[in-house]
């Protein structure tokens, strides 16, 4: 499954890209997210879940940077993780990219492939698939409103 | 398949201090063929499920005051689509039902658990929507609100059923004077699976027998059922010609939000939601008198 959002964060690239490459500082951002530690250098484990009505999916996993590219603002992220209790797991590479805006503020787009494995099932896959785009937004207001208040 | 602790309501006020006692950690059931199936994929795992079948007085169809069919919340499916009220009354409202999944599950499955599900992919609410029915939830105490179907799915699998209501009733009002209905579904796969898109349409005629109004929802094809406003729009006070029809049914594909998946990709299932709708209007305007 692929997916691109895009966003305008209310910040010059530099201050963007040191504030979304510093995953902890992020990591609040992001809606559903949590129990986020530090596992070693660009290297992250954490919890994230999915709810669609009384329906969840509670994936925990990793998060690692595996490539990063200050000059251009390009950075991609291996994201795999697991429903133990369900039995599937999903396994995500994200690709973030920065551009800066005719106004002095910064487009923010991430675009993410996603494989499903094992017993997500049908009711698994498009809880994820279809909370994706909304958690995207919400996760675009939350920084918005993270660069605002750290000024 | 988890633990949990089943508790069998009596009666309604005895439903709601269940709720009441249990909160967030309980779930309702009736048929319970759509809870069963999330537990034992374990993406709900309630530790307290509260029985409802044997609630009485909710298992009822009757006509009201105004004409309206009131169908109790825990009337099984199979039961609406063969009494003699729905058949005669609101027959858009028997067949939408007749094409949920099969009889067995039909025999199980009630009118409330249905509604409170929340399932996009779902047969009845398109029609229901396009009926203008009313959902009853009932509270506490005697509380009542009553919800227009269109207003009670508000995401996926989201309802606005409040915490500590029970769905007890659905309000249909027949189709106006003269007008058509249709319930199309599309069913690529096989005849017992969910739409790959599905659309009920209600078309009314004015007095020179042009479209005075049109009702047009679809089903399996974004988060909710979706009322398809525009097409209603353009079609509104316009000769039911087959031109018309295909221009409004045109706007559909902006209106749909489908996903890829086993029952075809999102730019099929956008093209098919325009088709189906096209026939579905068609078949509806032709009932017309």
């Amino acid at each position: 499954m692929k997916l691109e959002n895009r966003c305008v964060v209310p910040a010059d690239p530099i201050t963007t890209w040191d504030l979304v490459m510093d995953v902890p500082r992020v990591a609040p951002c992001v809606p559903g997210l949590s129990a986020l530690e530090v596992e070693g250098d660009d290297s992250y484990s954490g919890t994230l879940l999915a709810q669609a009505g009384p329906m969840r999916v509670n994936l925990s996993g990793t998060l690692k940077v595996v490539s990063r590219d200050d000059q251009r603002g390009e950075a991609q992220f291996l994201l795999e993780a697991a429903d133990r209790r369900i039995g599937g797991s999903v396994k995500t590479t994200m690709t973030l990219q920065l551009t800066p805006t005719a106004d002095g503020q910064t487009e923010l787009t991430i675009a993410t492939d996603t494989a499903f494995m094992g017993a997500l099932g049908t009711l698994g896959q498009p809880i994820i698939r279809r909370k994706a785009a909304a958690t995207m937004e919400e996760f675009a207001k939350n920084l918005a409103g993270l660069v605002e208040s750290t000024g | 398949m988890i633990d949990f602790e089943f508790h069998q309501a009596t009666d309604l006020d005895h439903a709601f201090s269940l709720l009441a006692d249990y909160g967030d950690d309980a779930r309702l059931m009736s048929g319970g063929t759509a809870l069963v199936l999330q537990m034992k994929q374990r993406f709900s795992q309630p530790g307290h499920v509260i029985g409802l079948t044997r609630i009485p007085g909710l298992d009822g169809i009757e006509e009201t005051e105004d004409g309206s069919i009131r169908i109790g919340g825990l009337c099984t499916q199979r039961q609406v689509e063969n009494h003699p009220l729905v058949t005669e009354r609101i027959p858009l409202v028997a067949g939408a039902y007749r094409h949920v999944a099969t009889p067995r599950i039909r025999n199980m499955a009630t009118v409330g658990g249905g509604l409170a599900h929340g399932d996009p992919n779902q047969d009845p609410p398109p029609s229901l929507i396009a009926l203008g029915a009313s959902v009853v939830l009932s509270s506490a105490n005697g509380g009542q609100r009553i919800v227009p179907a269109e207003e009670l799915f508000v995401d996926y699998f989201e309802t606005d059923v409040r915490p500590g209501e029970i769905i007890t009733g659905l309000v249909v009002p027949p189709a106006p004077d003269g007008a058509g209905t249709s319930y199309l579904k599309f069913l690529p796969r096989t005849a017992d699976d969910y739409a790959t898109v599905s659309v009920a349409a209600v078309v009314t005629p004015d007095a020179s027998g042009n479209c005075g109004d049109v009702r047009i929802v679809l089903g399996s094809v974004g988060l909710t059922p979706i009322r398809a406003a525009a097409a209603e729009d353009a079609l509104r006070g316009q000769p039911l010609t087959d031109e018309a029809i295909r221009e409004a049914a045109a706007t559909v594909q902006d209106a749909v939000d489908p996903l890829d998946d086993h029952r075809g990709s999102a730019e099929y299932k956008r093209e098919m939601a325009e088709v189906f709708t096209r026939r579905a209007v068609r078949q509806a305007a032709g009932q017309v008198s």
